[in-house]
This record gives C-alpha cells, structure tokens and sequence, in this order.
C-alpha cells in the first residue's frame, strides 16, 4: 500500500456512507480561470482583456501567418490587462473604477436605465523621476491612493498583482517611463583626468563605463563596417542595420575591432 | 409607358447584370454566333432571326433585324451616317428568344424547331471551332440534336500566322528525369521570387518589430530575486530504512485497528491512486541519487 506520498486524510471525505462504495474526488490540476469568478475582486477588469503575443520572434524564423509587422518598434511592454470595454479607463489611472448601472423611477413607476460614471478629474500630477508633471485624468480613488503611496512614482511602481491589474494602460505605459528613468538615474556621475565630472550613460559586462550614448558609437563603428566590407556601405545601408542595435550589442561589434575604448570610457 | 412614344435618348437600355460568380460564356450557355432564334416577347414576336453577339454580363443576344431608334453622339458616328437618328441594334435578353433549328424535308421545303429549353451534353471535338464543344439537344427529345452553326469568320492565314503542322510538330523531347530541363540559374527569372505562396523568414528588424521591450524590475523584485539566489538549492533525499520503518508501523498500527469494510476499501482504492507531486517528487530523488 503506497501510504507515504497520498494525501489520502484529505480525501476520507469522498467516501459515501450509505453504498460504502468509494469514490475518488477529482481535483482540478490546472489553475482556477480569474477571469470567470465573479468572486474576483476585479472581475471588472479581467472579463475582457485584450489578448497579447507572448511570442519571442527571431531572425530566420519562418514569418508567422496572420502577424503584421509595424513599421516601428514597439515603445512599451505588452500590457495583459487592457480592458476591452470602458476604454477610457486605459487613457488614465482609473485605479479600476468602473460606471454603474441603475433605473430610474419616474412617478407613474416607468423604469429607465442611467448610468453612474466614476469621479474623475483632469489634473497634473508631478513625477519625482521623471521630473515633469504629467496631465492626466484621475479618479478621486487614485489620488488618494497616491496621497498615501507618497507620489506619482511610488503608486505607478509598487509591485503588486491588483496595482498591475488597476493601472491601465496609461499607467503601465507610465510605469516603464518611470523605471527606466531610474535604471539610467542610478548610473553614476564620475570625474574625469581634468576634474570635470562625465555622466556614465552605459555599463558593460566587463565593467567599462561608458560616457557617451548609442548614436555616438554608432558614428565610431561606421568606419570599421565600412573598411571590413568589399562593397560599399553607404551610411544609408548602416543604419539600416545598426540602428535598432542596443547599446550593448554596438559594443559587442566594436569590440571585433581594434577600436580604441579610452576615448569613450571613464 | 409605351417605349414608341418616348423621345429618344443617348442612354442605353439597363439590362440586368448577371453576378461574376454565375456568367456563362456562350458555349456553356449553349448559343453561338450565326445560331436561329424566335422571338417570344416583344415587337418581333413570332419571328425567327439570326444571332450576332452574346453577351455574357447581361446574359442577352444581338440578333438581326432588332433595333431602336436611337440618338447617337457624333463620336460614335460610322462611316456615310448623316445623322445623329439612327437604328440601333438592341440587345434582346435571353429570356425572351428560344433556340431554333432549320431544317428541310425531302421536297426542299423549310420547317423549324423552335426548342422550348435545351440540354447539354456528349463533348466532341469541333475542328470548325478547334475546340471542345457540347451536343445540343432539345430537352425530353434526345434524338433531335440542333447543330452548332458554322462561324461566322473561318480562320484565314497571314503572312504572319504559323501553320498548324509546324505547331504540331514535336522538336523537344525529354531524354531524362536525372537532369532538370531548365537550368537552375533561369528558375528565378521564370519564377516569382516575391510569391505569396513562398515561404518568408523574418529579417532581424522585422522580428524586433514584433518584440516588445520588457518592463525593467522594481526595487522589491529585484531584492526578491537576489534573496531567492542566495538561499540553498533544495536537496530531494530519500528516507532512510528507520523512518520508513517508523511510518510503516504507525500506518499499519492505525489500518489494524479500523474494522469498517468500507473505511478499508476506501483506503485500498486511495492507495492506488496516482499523484503527480509525489512522483515527481521520487523522480527528483532518483535524478538527486544519479
């Protein structure tokens, strides 16, 4: 009798008294769907969201049926609780917040629907990060909230599943501004030979810190390109296949070369 | 409104359309140039004429001796016309004329069949045509056949036409299936290289097109993550011989000591049953072990 990896104490429940017949209960082994309970706290939210490709596509890779490729590079990271419906709860931070429904009753006892919209406000709210202020529409729900957050930023970056699933899509798009503004402001300042003091812009795997951007690396990598082809590569062609490159991949090319890394480095 | 005694017009007579998806062309609709027809509706009631012209989009005849009068614009003007009033042929729709055979008996006097609805079918090759054509049969009367008439134009030869035996003669062969006839260089001239049908791989730009950014980590998941590497890797042992011992006794102290057939058979029937966390728990042990 295999008694060591049974949960069988739970399950003495299952046994019908009366036949003395057992009966296994069966436990569902996959996830219970959020979306269908209406238990849910925001079932509001969940019930219809637009579907997002997870997909990880790749160079070479046969190209999908039905996918159209944008002409630019996507900006934010996929949203997966864009609500379908009330749309204008993904063009500011609503904080989940949806209209209600109700009748009207007029004295003869007629009955008409209305709505309920939710309390919502134009204003600015400053980001500490970002500094700026960002004109955005609110819900009274929020700002309070954002009272109690202390800011804009905190609210938008605190990592909880229901804060992931109340920020819109404004939010969201928001919170990857704010946390990659902070990825660059941890970056350090530095002082140089001459005592002037040189902002890092990028940090290599190897510890090289770099002190100028993307663009200008770019500009030290065309001639290299340039010299190790046969044809010719006009600056057109180069960036046509460098541009979208990262900053870390362009210092992966220019270290193939013998390319002096003092110049840009601190 | 009787058409007599309106003012004539540039418009044309608006036939219906027939849809794309259901046209015929004339062979299928079983009438060609030069073919009899009665009229059954209309001036010419009664009359038997030949065809001209059919027209598929609007599924109607130009036949002779149908016309209207109509005005006609100095642009569409023929050669010796001296005025803007002229007889214009006009379409007759199918539905109003029948399909008529002439035929003669031994005395050389004329009679026609005028055949109410035909049918289709015997494909034979018609050398005046050079092409497949069906027999035409008057429907329920399969042994009366209307003929297909002779076109009205024989193909004439020019000086730059090719005759039919140079086309016909065979001046390529192939020797062998080991051997591509086309070279493999000319394949891209004679194939579309941007077909639909083609297989396409992405581009390095078009798949970072299609991949969005990944939202950077906040503080607390980063600390979580780092928290979660510095702990120990969970290590599966199996129990040693004195715990197994141990358990197995307790167990069989406790099964001993119910008397209830149905407690047992339950518990016999759970012993049985297979779960997926304690198998996977034992294959982490034998993987551990290896």
């Amino acid at each position: 009798m295999n008694v060591l990896g049974t949960s069988w104490f739970r399950q003495l429940s299952a046994i019908s008294p009366r036949s003395g017949v057992s009966i296994m209960r069966t436990f569902s082994t996959t996830l219970p769907v959020q979306a269908r309970n209406k238990n849910d706290k925001f079932y509001k939210i969940l019930k219809y969201v637009k579907p997002i490709d997870t997909t990880v596509y790749e160079a070479g890779q046969e190209l999908p049926e039905g996918v159209k490729i944008p002409t630019t590079r996507p900006q934010f990271p996929q949203y997966r609780y864009e609500a379908m419906f009330f749309k204008r709860q993904n063009r500011g931070l609503f904080g989940g917040v949806q209209r209600k429904r109700s009748k009207t009753c007029s004295e003869s006892g007629n009955k008409g629907l209305r709505v309920h919209l939710p309390n919502i406000q134009k204003t600015k709210l400053w980001s500490e990060t970002l500094q700026k202020s960002i004109p955005i529409k609110v819900s009274t729900k929020v700002l309070k909230t954002i009272t109690k957050e202390g800011g804009l930023d905190n609210y938008l970056t605190k990592n909880k599943p229901s804060r992931e699933k109340t920020l819109g899509l404004k939010g969201w798009q928001l919170r990857y501004q704010v946390l990659k503004q902070r990825e660059l402001n941890e970056l350090p300042a530095i002082k140089d030979e001459e005592d002037k003091i040189r902002q890092v812009f990028y940090i290599h795997e190897d510890g090289k810190r770099f002190v100028v951007g993307k663009n200008k690396l770019l500009k030290e990598l065309y001639p290299f390109v340039r010299r190790d082809s046969y044809t010719h590569v006009s600056h057109a062609d180069f960036t046509r296949t460098h541009n979208y490159l990262s900053i870390a991949e362009v210092v992966k090319k220019l270290e193939q070369y013998p390319f002096d890394f003092s110049k840009v480095t601190i | 409104m009787n058409k007599r005694y309106t003012l004539p017009t540039f418009e044309t007579a608006q036939l219906p359309v027939v849809p794309a998806a259901t046209r015929k062309n004339n062979y299928e609709r079983g009438i060609a140039p030069g073919d009899l027809v009665y009229i059954t509706e209309g001036e010419k009631k009664g009359t038997v004429t030949s065809v001209f012209h059919y027209n598929p989009s609007n599924d109607a005849v130009l036949v002779a001796n149908v016309t209207e009068k109509r005005i006609t614009p100095k642009t569409t003007w023929v050669e010796n016309q001296n005025s803007h009033y002229v007889d214009y042929p006009s379409y007759l729709p199918m539905s109003k004329v029948k399909l008529a055979g002439k035929d003669k008996d031994d005395e050389g006097k004329v009679s026609y069949v005028v055949a109410d609805e035909i049918v289709l079918k015997d494909k034979y090759y018609d050398d005046r045509y050079k092409r497949w054509l069906p027999k035409r049969f008057v429907k329920h009367h399969s042994s009366i056949e209307i003929p297909w008439p002779n076109p009205p134009s024989a193909f004439e030869d020019d000086a730059l036409s090719t005759q039919e035996p140079t086309v016909f003669e065979k001046t390529y062969e192939l020797q062998t299936i080991a051997k591509a006839p086309v070279p493999k260089a000319a394949l891209n001239q004679l194939r579309n290289p941007y077909s639909k049908h083609k297989k396409r791989v992405l581009s390095e730009l078009q798949a970072r097109r299609l991949n969005s950014p990944e939202m950077p980590l906040s503080v607390e998941q980063k600390i979580y993550l780092a928290k979660q590497a510095s702990k120990p890797k969970k290590t599966y042992t199996n129990l040693s011989e004195e715990i197994k011992d141990f358990i197995g006794d307790k167990m069989a102290q406790h099964i001993n000591s119910i008397d209830n057939p149905a407690m047992l058979a339950h518990l016999e029937a759970l012993s049985r049953a297979k779960v997926p966390d304690f198998e996977k728990t034992i294959q982490n042990i034998e993987d551990e072990s290896k």
